[in-house]
């Protein structure tokens, strides 16, 4: 029987800062409803690795592929690899959400506002549409009364929830996490965690870079461990977590109990 | 101090603050307007784009306001094609060359702050804008220029006051703005310490009036809430 199309698939994807090689050929495979951790220590290139699959990083080498659809890439003068279709790139961008560390919201709107604005100028959505949408989602992730406050005026977990809704708004097709959790205080960690565990349960398909062990542990169908920009270990969350393979990953993994 | 004169006289020095303000206000206006596409073309990522604004910000900050309303009023007037062109009933007029000038080296200065606050965008901000499949013109559109226009409204309101002081010049160029006016009275009164300090007075009012609305602005876009984040 023929596999069914990956969701997401990134196949030996390099990129380098200088001379310095930090993804040093990486292939990747999530299918629908996969939650795949990233683990690694800082410097491993998890960070690097998420940002390349939505170009917010050029890679220098490699294949990006959402739902089977390959994004098309050229090489820029310093022999980066840049979106060779304008088009392409934003739309495949509206299809792969991506939650920063640093949430990243606009603190010049208010709440609703910064959950409205993309469905509205990028999926051509009306104002009261977006709007519904974007209600519905601030009660999800359990802010719904605070629509109509600034980004300032909310904890960071608080924050950190309503970056989750405007990247949901678009209805993406994966979601990526970047360390979505490592600029919290510690009270505010699980509030955040317990939405991304209730995406995990809906079947979302999700690549998650984090340093939460046992939450990736938890919600992981998959765990990855980078080093030194390569996979070095790779399997379910019992494998990689109980009989890690690598020396590296055995040392990670024994030190990060 | 003769109390009288001044206000025998403030009607007309009100007169000559109608016209400051009519300069100030089209000059302020329109240059950031103009300033705009300046702006953003001076942040362009390519150099050629950049040249054209950065030329422009160059004349215009380089040199004394007063050079160029003397190359504008005295300057144009020597080429016959500017003297038999429609635009002549304009380009005569005192006024309409003030007006001109003013706009023309208050956008350089606007262009820039406008540049700055456009740098100034922290960028996951603008990260997060294109991850969500904006492309740049709509994150430049939609984002980065509400977010800016916060960023650099009060250097805005700088260039604005600096601007209600620099339109005294108009009056070497025959104008009867506020000092125009102040120097046409006093050359009838022979009262210099109280003309000069009733105009000073105009001046003050007016920008004190411009520092808050400024404010009731700031306020109004939240601007210090962005801030320090």
């Amino acid at each position: 029987m023929a596999e069914a199309t990956p969701a997401l698939e990134i196949r030996n994807l390099h990129k380098r800062y200088g001379e310095l090689e930090v993804l040093k050929g990486i292939s990747l495979t999530a299918r629908d409803g996969d939650v795949i951790s990233i683990l690694g220590s800082s410097g491993s290139g998890k960070s690097t690795l998420l940002r390349c699959i939505n170009l917010l990083e050029s890679p220098h080498q490699g294949q990006i592929l959402v739902a089977g659809e390959e994004l098309k890439l050229k090489a820029a003068k310093n022999g980066e690899l840049i979106a060779a279709d304008n088009k392409q790139i934003n739309r495949m961008r509206s299809e792969i959400g991506f939650v920063f560390q640093n949430f990243n919201l606009w603190p010049h709107m208010t709440i609703l506002d910064n959950i409205i604005e993309a469905p509205r100028r990028v999926l051509g959505q009306s104002k009261a549409e977006a709007i519904e949408v974007a209600e519905a989602l601030l009660a999800k992730v359990g802010i719904g009364d605070k629509r109509h406050a600034y980004p300032a005026q909310l904890s960071g977990g608080q924050q950190q929830r309503a970056a989750i809704a405007r990247t949901l708004a678009m209805q993406p097709k994966v979601i990526l996490f970047d360390e979505p959790t490592s600029a919290l205080d510690p009270e505010m960690v699980q509030e955040v965690l317990n939405v991304i565990r209730a995406l995990a349960e809906e079947g979302r398909t999700m690549l998650l870079v984090t340093h939460e062990m046992s939450f990736a542990r938890q919600v992981s169908s998959e765990v990855v461990f980078l080093h030194q920009g390569l996979v070095e270990e790779q399997g379910s969350p019992q494998q990689v977590f109980e009989n890690p393979l690598s020396a590296r990953c055995k040392q990670f993994m024994s030190s990060n109990r | 101090m003769n109390w009288e004169v001044i206000i025998k006289w403030l009607p007309r020095l009100a007169q000559g603050a109608t016209l400051t303000l009519e300069l100030v206000a089209i000059a302020v206006l329109a240059g950031l307007i103009l300033a705009i596409p300046l702006g953003i073309a001076r942040s362009s990522r390519h150099w050629y784009v950049r040249a054209l604004p950065y030329g422009y910000i160059f004349f215009f900050r380089g040199t004394p306001l007063l050079v160029q309303l003397f190359l504008v009023y005295y300057g144009l007037a020597q080429f016959d094609a500017i003297r038999t062109s429609s635009l002549w009933p304009y380009l005569r007029d005192p006024f309409w060359c003030t007006v001109i000038t003013m706009t023309l080296h208050t956008a350089a200065y606007i262009a820039e702050i406008l540049r700055g606050a456009l740098q100034a965008i922290p960028r996951g901000e603008i990260e997060a804008a294109r991850a969500l499949g904006m492309s740049r013109a709509k994150a430049l559109f939609y984002i980065m220029l509400p977010r800016a226009a916060r960023i650099g409204l009060p250097a805005y309101s700088n260039e604005v006051i600096l601007m209600l002081k620099a339109s005294a010049l108009a009056s070497t160029v025959t104008l009867l703005e506020l000092t125009g006016m102040a120097r046409t009275i006093i050359a009838r009164t022979y009262l210099p310490v109280e003309i000069f300090f009733a105009a000073g007075l105009f001046y003050l009012l007016i920008s004190f009036l411009m520092v808050r609305a400024f404010k009731l602005l700031e306020r109004w876009l939240r601007v210090d809430a962005c801030q320090g984040r």
